[in-house]
């Protein structure tokens, strides 16, 4: 397969990659790995790209039909109003800056609470107010492993 | 004076006329009905009623563009100096919004000072600040963490902070955006690290399977294995000296096999010895020390080593005990003169109940690496210590006595701070401050 008949290949199976997804959307469902597109890509994975308010967008690993069977990276996404999808192919460098931003995010997170524990826990506890004190109007005894959970009032 | 407005008209009186005016005037066939609709919703056919929603102002946007073909060039600036004023005046309403000065009413007093606080730190971004933990608010709020949030919407949070509010008697998470600061609690928290984790695991199935299912990238990974293994193999050699061997690392003596032993060479070339002042691996070839400087040592039995020098001569090599054999110099990263730089390693191998734990226990030892690896912590005197999953890994090897980095990087739990981990960590001066 040269340049231009790989081009046209990537283009095709994006295009029917748009296609299944809005069919999907149609029926009320989505596509799964292991459907295949008219031109016999098999849909190896999917996962979602990132949410979008008001839209989605998913990232498809397709496998190419026949001996060669090399496998091609598809974003979908429908933006707003959601009239149709579109299809574009992606890195392999896309996918693993996801995970790698996912990572990060969930790391945030996990740090950030255990910060916010180890705050909770090393307060001034003496003669002070517990997790959920407000001005010192509510005492509840608080495990100082479970930092409060009381709102602000 | 705009058509149709008199001297003591109010705004609407003026909209309501140059809307007037641009029907009259206008020959645009989308402006047309649009003006249309707009004056029939105006009552009286003259004022507008209540404040401009937000398709007037496109409207009024797409008229303010056609004033040079209706208006006079003085009424025409009026005219847009008006519409600045309500632009920069809508701007600043949201900024207020936005930094926590504007809270709705009923907002409990002790929520509007958090949202407030989170407000003043946003500001501080805005202008460029650095904004870390241990930062405080004019009115006392203390920033414990902060970590950013999948902004998919301008007027989503992007940033949530854990604040300690004044005197430590409560914490507090706020997230702040586009919109105004609000007010989240510990489980949409652990609700946002659930998502996330969930997230993470999606996508790295994903990678996985694709990576998998590719025969480019198998090959690929296939063709990478064996240039590394040649690579190893093309790093190594041997030197042989009479019936002793030297083998070579970069071409620099790193064991030795059938060696002599001076003082009882009678008993024939039986020495193996290994080179000990390598320092740690992965770090390039060895150091290139002449051969007296260099640190060998040589097994006595029962898992007892002894130090020495290994003297090379033309038939043969010859091992010279010397039990206290040292490398010269001062040890690595020891400037004279300098102030020692504190570390975390350094700090955690002093530890003799650090580094009980992690030799008694498997689970203490994973989970002080999954604390360790890929992370950030700050020691209260200010020094940092970073880490990947390897680096941690070998820390912890040498914490449990046990096994080499290859046997603490992987297989772990990934993203469990365990709380008895953090303590330790914590009665050392250390606090985990990100990724």
């Amino acid at each position: 397969m040269n340049e231009q008949e790989r081009a046209a290949a990537v283009s095709g199976v994006c295009r029917e990659a748009a296609e299944m997804a809005a069919e999907a959307r149609r029926r009320g469902g989505s596509v799964r790995p292991g459907a295949v597109t008219p031109s016999g890509w098999r849909v190896v994975a999917l996962a979602p790209l990132h949410d979008v308010a008001g839209g989605r967008e998913d990232l498809w690993a397709v496998r190419a039909p026949g001996a060669d069977g090399h496998v091609l990276l598809i974003a979908t996404s429908t933006p707003f109003p959601f009239h149709r999808f579109y299809a574009r192919p992606c890195s392999w460098a896309e996918a693993e800056h996801l995970v790698a931003a996912w990572r990060a995010r969930a790391a945030g997170t996990e740090a950030l609470l255990a910060a916010a524990r180890a705050a909770t826990v090393a307060r001034p506890r003496g003669g002070g107010s517990h997790a959920g004190d407000v001005g010192g109007q509510h005492a509840a005894a608080v495990d100082p492993r479970t930092p409060g959970r009381e709102p602000l009032r | 004076m705009i058509l149709g407005g008199g001297p003591d008209g109010d705004d609407n009186d003026r909209r309501a006329a140059l809307l007037l005016a641009l029907l009259r005037l206008s020959r645009d066939p989308e402006l047309l009905p649009r003006l249309e609709a707009a004056l029939a919703g105006l009552g009286d056919g003259r004022r507008p009623s209540g404040a401009v929603r937000h398709a007037d102002r496109r409207l009024l946007r797409r008229l303010g563009e056609r004033l040079p073909e209706t208006l006079g060039p003085e009424d025409a600036q009026a005219w847009d100096t008006e519409r600045r004023a309500e632009g920069e005046e809508a701007a600043a309403a949201a900024t207020a919004v936005r930094l926590g000065l504007a809270p709705p009413a009923g907002t409990p007093p002790r929520v509007a000072e958090a949202m407030r606080a989170a407000g003043e730190l946003v500001a501080r971004l805005d202008a460029g600040e650095e904004v870390e933990a241990g930062a405080t608010t004019a009115a006392g709020w203390t920033v414990v963490g902060r970590t950013g949030l999948e902004r998919v919407a301008a007027w989503l949070p992007s940033d949530l902070w854990a604040l300690l509010a004044p005197g430590g008697a409560e914490l507090v998470f706020v997230a702040t955006g586009g919109g105004a600061p609000e007010l989240w609690d510990w489980d949409r928290v652990g609700d946002a690290l659930e998502y996330r984790r969930g997230m993470l695991g999606f996508t790295e199935a994903f990678v996985r399977v694709a990576d998998a299912a590719d025969p480019a990238k198998q090959a690929a990974r296939a063709a990478a294995r064996e240039a590394l293994e040649r690579a190893g193999v093309a790093r190594h050699g041997t030197e042989n000296r009479g019936p002793s061997v030297l083998h070579l690392l970069d071409g620099r003596p790193v064991r030795a096999e059938r060696a002599f032993l001076l003082g009882a060479e009678g008993h024939g070339p039986g020495v193996e010895a290994l080179r000990v002042d390598l320092g740690p691996p992965f770090v390039g070839p060895p150091p290139g020390r002449p051969w007296a400087e260099q640190v060998w040592a040589r097994p006595l039995g029962g898992g007892e080593w002894r130090r020495g020098r290994l003297r090379p001569e033309a038939d043969r090599v010859m091992f010279v005990d010397e039990p206290g054999a040292e490398e010269a110099g001062p040890p690595p990263g020891a400037a004279a003169g300098k102030r020692r730089k504190r570390s975390l390693e350094a700090d955690l191998l002093a530890s003799a109940w650090v580094k009980r734990k992690a030799a008694v226990g498997g689970a203490y030892a994973r989970l002080l690496h999954a604390a360790l690896a890929d992370s950030v912590w700050r020691h209260s005197d200010g020094d940092i210590h970073e880490a990947g999953p390897r680096d941690a890994a070998g820390l912890v090897a040498q914490l449990a006595g046990a096994g080499t980095y290859t046997d603490w990087a992987w297989g772990g739990p990934v993203g469990v701070l365990d709380e008895e981990v953090l303590s330790d960590l914590g009665a050392l001066g250390w606090r985990r401050i990100g990724v």
